[in-house]
């Protein structure tokens, strides 16, 4: 360990604050000044900002030593990347803590989308020694001719919550800058803090591929999981995801602790557990809030500080408090459904117990009797560490699109050079020559196709230098930069101009003025939809409708699904070992009487002849998306073989095929259908029916720049060119169908749409197993949530105008509106 | 005033397959594929919301439309020309898009079309999108009118529901329209068609790179789909 002054003085502030530095901590500082790049992972997270944050004042405090430190603030040195901008403000807190303990020239500083005009402007002046930003705001700020000056001296860049990025284009966008960041000095060292995966080595690849180490910081800290039964199993239904019936156990369990978090799998579900607690105890009026990603900044803000005070018994939240600074307070966390990940329960179960030798205490609500099983299987994984990886997104071409034209804007780049630099990336290390020049010509001509417009030209040749010369081009694509995860929103706004949130597009438009709905926990009635906003007032009586969010369908991963199979499998064979698994038995026992339990060996199906036609539920469980994906393609192979239109509906468990006649179920569906020989082929003429490639390609149009969202509040100007990703897609798909984009689609519903890999993993097994064909009189327990699943596939092998013949046309008697196109 | 129309595909021979004519106003008209209608006895035929240019008017904000859209939309003209020895074609309002998007290659091109159907007389009722497509139209020798314009028994208009002096049956485009069919198995699909109430006609959007409005018909509403190259029938009524 490098002894010295500066050490000693970071030492000092330690003992002031009555700490001790962990060994990981120092680990790291030592790590850092020898020029080193890392991730420090944790399961539980606390003590990871310093870990790194001192390393970087250290080195400037020796090397500064014999001169007068009062007299110059210390130029920009570190980047600080925040994978969420409401974390920005409490990150700063904390760096500042030291900083000023130190007594140290450094000034740190926020830059986010939030940042108001008159700061950044001064920030484009004079950057602060430390400047803490998303990675949305550092790609704008590659997007302006001065970051090669400004950012070439940085020495750290530090990206917290990485686990969050690292698997999403946001992650890619990322790891494009840091490597534009390498470029601007070689020397630059790159660490990041991380929840524990199963695949670090790769995840440190991604941030930094050279002289780069991995610091575990996992301290020891228990966690005591409990699942809160009702009376008796009858109280929990086969099916759905609300869980509502268990608000009195639920609202007791709260009584028992200072502070709560409830965590719930998706919006809508976190409006209706607010509101039912608060229905059910009026006394929790003032004492529980609410938090989830569409509500205002302002309000999220709120609550996050009302929780670090001790003022709130209870947050009904969803994933947007997984994330962040630690809340002191919080003793207990309740998980409401499937955590659906080994690791994501882990992570919100960590967010309780903060209080010297507390332990951390989960306790999980089922939503159905199924999730019994869940529960039970996700601690046995936990106790085996049994956690999940995430994998960076493969070389997609729109983002790099996207980033080409941002260093276009940014002071140009020229080919050799720019090729080198994001083949660099971790992501596009197997970039090919011809896709960098199919994506140059896409930025520069609009792809192949379009050389000879000249109305195009986004992007400039100059003498071998690519860049941007309209600066309408760049401000537009200025707007454009950010966008990659949000949805069309609409602002909600009271009719004073007061912002609640923002809202799905999807959602609002189908509300006509007068409407009810409930939101952020109030009732509300739109007004009238104008200018990109939603005007609302208050309601006075109770909601219609509580808003569905696209999302949030996250998939049971393999670690948990495997777990469960486990599970089952002990079940099948009579052994019911704990606490959960003992109360699902009658449950269980029931679906072996109406059918059979799933075991390892072999591959459960049910039949059932109903008024809707033939079903045939399967289940393989592996997670919604694998059996999306092999709903699809069972359906398609069974179609080759007869006639007929499927639709297929999929859970976390299993698949439904269900046909308009009788498709021979226990005939067609055998291991052999499961093949993946074929596969890829299948896969695409199936994708093709279903239409997922066209959905997959609204994302990419908007990173890639073909769906412009508008100036904000002008909403006029962009009507000309505004057109669906639908539409797009099946314009390319027609006069283009060589664009690499669509390719990208495809690929994309293939890697995160269908967890490909997964699904061949999935096949193997199943054309190993046995298949348990079983005919079942009525509904059984497992089925009966794929019965009531209301989104659905669609498959088919007959023409258009024989299904139209068979369709009976659904007659609405409205008044056809009129208005615009 | 309504005068109910009826269905019937036994009288004309239709040279264009998928066609399917139906009666409106005791007059029979051709529901074509092509998204477009034609009137036999005045050898004429209908166009609505061709929006010439939309691609154009994209890549002019630097949005990359691929290219080719034009020519499918002018060959289908063409074809449809051919087939039926169209006299007159009456676009229905949005003929164009946006005039940044009639650049002077589109221009050049759809004048190279104008000269090979010089015999053709051709018309427009001006739509919503025609704000300023005069200098356009008159290079393409397009006569400009504004709606309602009458052609008995019908009123020629870009916009539904326009108030009538004289109540009458209503030729119309604007709408975009689309319905939604569903099946047993719970199927889907929605489909651009032609929307018939009792006192308009609104045909669907002709140009290949317009997006589609779902209706939501009536039960006494006619609803005819496209279905890739047939139109069907979809409604019970009509």
């Amino acid at each position: 360990m490098i002894k010295s002054n500066s050490i000693e003085r970071i030492n000092k502030w330690f003992k002031l604050k009555s700490w001790q530095p962990f060994s990981f901590q120092t680990e790291t500082w030592q790590a850092y000044l020898e020029g080193k790049s890392g991730l420090i992972h944790s399961s539980t997270g606390s003590g990871k900002t310093f870990a790194i944050w001192p390393a970087p004042l250290i080195e400037w405090m020796e090397e500064n030593k014999n001169k007068n430190q009062k007299k110059q603030v210390a130029p920009l040195t570190v980047l600080w990347l925040t994978p969420l901008r409401a974390l920005a403000s409490d990150t700063r807190e904390s760096l500042c803590d030291l900083v000023e303990g130190l007594n140290l020239p450094w000034s740190i500083e926020i830059r986010t989308s939030d940042t108001s005009s008159a700061i950044k402007l001064r920030q484009k002046n004079k950057m602060p020694s430390c400047l803490i930003t998303t990675p949305e705001s550092l790609e704008l700020l590659l997007s302006y001719e001065e970051h090669q000056n400004q950012l070439k001296n940085l020495k750290l860049v530090v990206v917290d919550e990485w686990h969050e990025l690292l698997s999403t284009k946001r992650g890619t966008m990322t790891e494009l800058a840091l490597a534009r960041l390498r470029k601007l000095n070689p020397s630059l060292r790159v660490w990041g803090m991380s929840a524990t995966l199963s695949n670090l080595d790769e995840s440190l690849k991604t941030l930094a591929s050279r002289n780069a180490v991995l610091i575990s910081s996992d301290a020891f800290k228990s966690t005591r999981f409990t699942t809160l039964l009702p009376d008796t199993i009858d109280h929990i239904s086969w099916a759905g995801h609300l869980g509502l019936s268990m608000v009195p156990e639920v609202a007791r369990a709260i009584e028992s602790a200072k502070t709560t978090l409830v965590f719930t799998n998706t919006r809508s579900q976190c409006e209706r557990w607010y509101q039912a607690l608060l229905d059910y105890n009026p006394d929790l009026a003032g004492l529980i809030a609410l938090h989830h990603g569409s509500l205002d900044r302002k309000t999220r803000n709120w609550v996050e500080n009302a929780i670090r005070d001790g003022r709130l018994k209870c947050v009904v939240s969803t994933s947007s408090l997984d994330l962040g600074v630690d809340f002191a307070p919080v003793e207990q966390v309740i998980q409401i459904g499937s955590p659906k990940g080994v690791a994501r329960l882990l992570q919100r179960a960590g967010r309780s117990g903060h209080q010297p030798g507390a332990e951390s205490r989960l306790v999980c609500v089922p939503t159905h009797a199924l999730e019994l099983v869940e529960f039970s299987a996700a601690q046995k994984a936990i106790e085996k560490n049994k956690i999940e990886s995430r994998h960076p997104v493969k070389k997609p071409l729109d983002v790099l699109a996207q980033h080409l034209v941002t260093l276009a804007c940014g002071g140009g780049f020229k080919k050799e050079a720019v090729f080198r630099e994001i083949k660099s990336a971790y992501s596009y290390r197997n970039l090919t020559r011809f896709e960098l020049d199919w994506t140059l010509d896409f930025i520069c001509h609009g792809g192949k196709a379009l050389s000879a417009y000249d109305e195009y030209c986004k992007v400039a040749i100059q003498d071998d230098l690519y860049k941007v010369v309209e600066s309408r081009t760049s401000k537009r694509h200025r707007l454009a930069i950010g966008t990659i995860t949000s949805d069309s929103v609409i602002n909600v706004v009271f009719m004073n101009g007061e912002m609640i949130g923002s809202l799905e597009e999807s959602f609002i438009s189908r509300l006509k003025p007068g409407e009810r709905f409930t939101f952020a926990g109030r009732n509300l009635e739109l007004v009238r939809l104008k200018d990109m906003k939603a005007w609302v007032r208050l309601a006075a009586n109770r909601n219609v409708r509580v808003p569905r969010w696209m999302g949030g369908r996250m998939p049971l991963s393999s670690e948990l699904s495997q777990a469960i199979r486990i599970e089952l499998g002990l079940a099948n064979d009579g052994i019911f070992e704990t606490p959960e698994m003992k109360f699902a038995r009658p449950y269980l026992e029931l679906q072996r009487k109406s059918s059979k339990i799933p075991d390892q060996d072999s591959i459960l199906v049910e039949h059932l002849i109903s008024r809707e036609g033939y079903h045939a539920f399967v289940y393989p469980f592996e997670g919604r998306l694998v059996h999306e994906g092999l709903a699809a393609i069972i359906a398609y192979r069974i179609s080759k073989q007869t006639s007929a239109s499927f639709s297929t509906a999929v859970n976390d468990y299993g698949f439904e095929i269900l046909a308009n006649n009788d498709f021979e179920a226990k005939r067609v569906i055998t291991p052999e259908l499961f093949s993946f020989d074929n596969l890829f082929h299948d896969i695409l003429e199936s994708l093709n029916a279903t239409e997922m490639s066209r959905r997959q390609f609204r994302e990419i149009a908007r990173v890639a720049g073909l769906i412009f969202q508008g100036y904000p509040g002008s909403s006029k100007t962009t009507r000309q060119i505004q057109a669906s990703s639908g539409l797009l897609y099946d314009v390319f798909a027609e006069y283009d169908p060589d664009n690499l984009l669509l390719k990208q689609a495809q690929h994309e519903v293939l890697e995160s749409q269908l967890e490909e890999t997964r699904m061949v993993q999935a096949m193997k097994r199943i054309t190993k197993s046995r298949i348990n064909f079983v005919e079942v009189a009525r509904v059984s327990p497992l089925s009966l949530p794929l019965m009531v699943e209301r989104l659905r596939g669609r498959l088919t092998s007959e023409k258009l105008a024989d299904r139209i013949a068979k369709m009976k046309m659904q007659i609405y008697k409205t008044n056809v509106s009129t208005s615009k196109k | 005033m309504s005068l109910p129309p009826k269905s019937d595909t036994s009288n004309m021979e239709v040279s264009v397959p998928g066609a399917l004519a139906i009666t409106l106003c005791d007059e029979q008209v051709i529901l074509l594929p092509q998204k477009a209608m034609f009137w036999p006895k005045h050898s004429t035929l209908f166009l609505a919301d061709a929006h010439f240019g939309k691609a154009g008017t994209f890549r002019s904000h630097k949005i990359a439309i691929p290219s080719g859209i034009t020519e499918t939309d002018l060959s289908k003209i063409d074809f449809l020309v051919e087939q039926l020895s169209v006299q007159k074609i009456i676009f229905l309002g949005d003929f164009i898009h946006a005039t940044t998007g009639i650049t002077r290659r589109i221009s050049e091109q759809m004048s190279r079309w104008r000269t090979t159907h010089r015999n053709l007389s051709i018309c427009l009722i001006k739509g919503n999108h025609d704000r300023s497509v005069k200098s356009i139209a008159d290079k393409l020798e397009i006569e400009l009118l504004n709606e309602p314009y009458s052609m008995a028994p019908f009123w020629l208009c870009h916009h539904p529901d326009i108030k009538l002096k004289d109540p009458g049956f209503v030729l119309c485009g604007h709408l975009h329209p689309a319905v939604r069919l569903f099946g047993q198995g719970k199927q889907k699909v929605r489909l651009p068609c032609f929307f018939i109430q009792d006192n308009q006609a609104i045909l669907p959007a002709f140009g290949s790179f317009t997006g589609c409005m779902e209706i939501e018909p009536g039960a006494n509403e006619g609803v005819f789909v496209i279905a890739e190259n047939e139109v069907i029938r979809a409604s019970r009524q009509i």
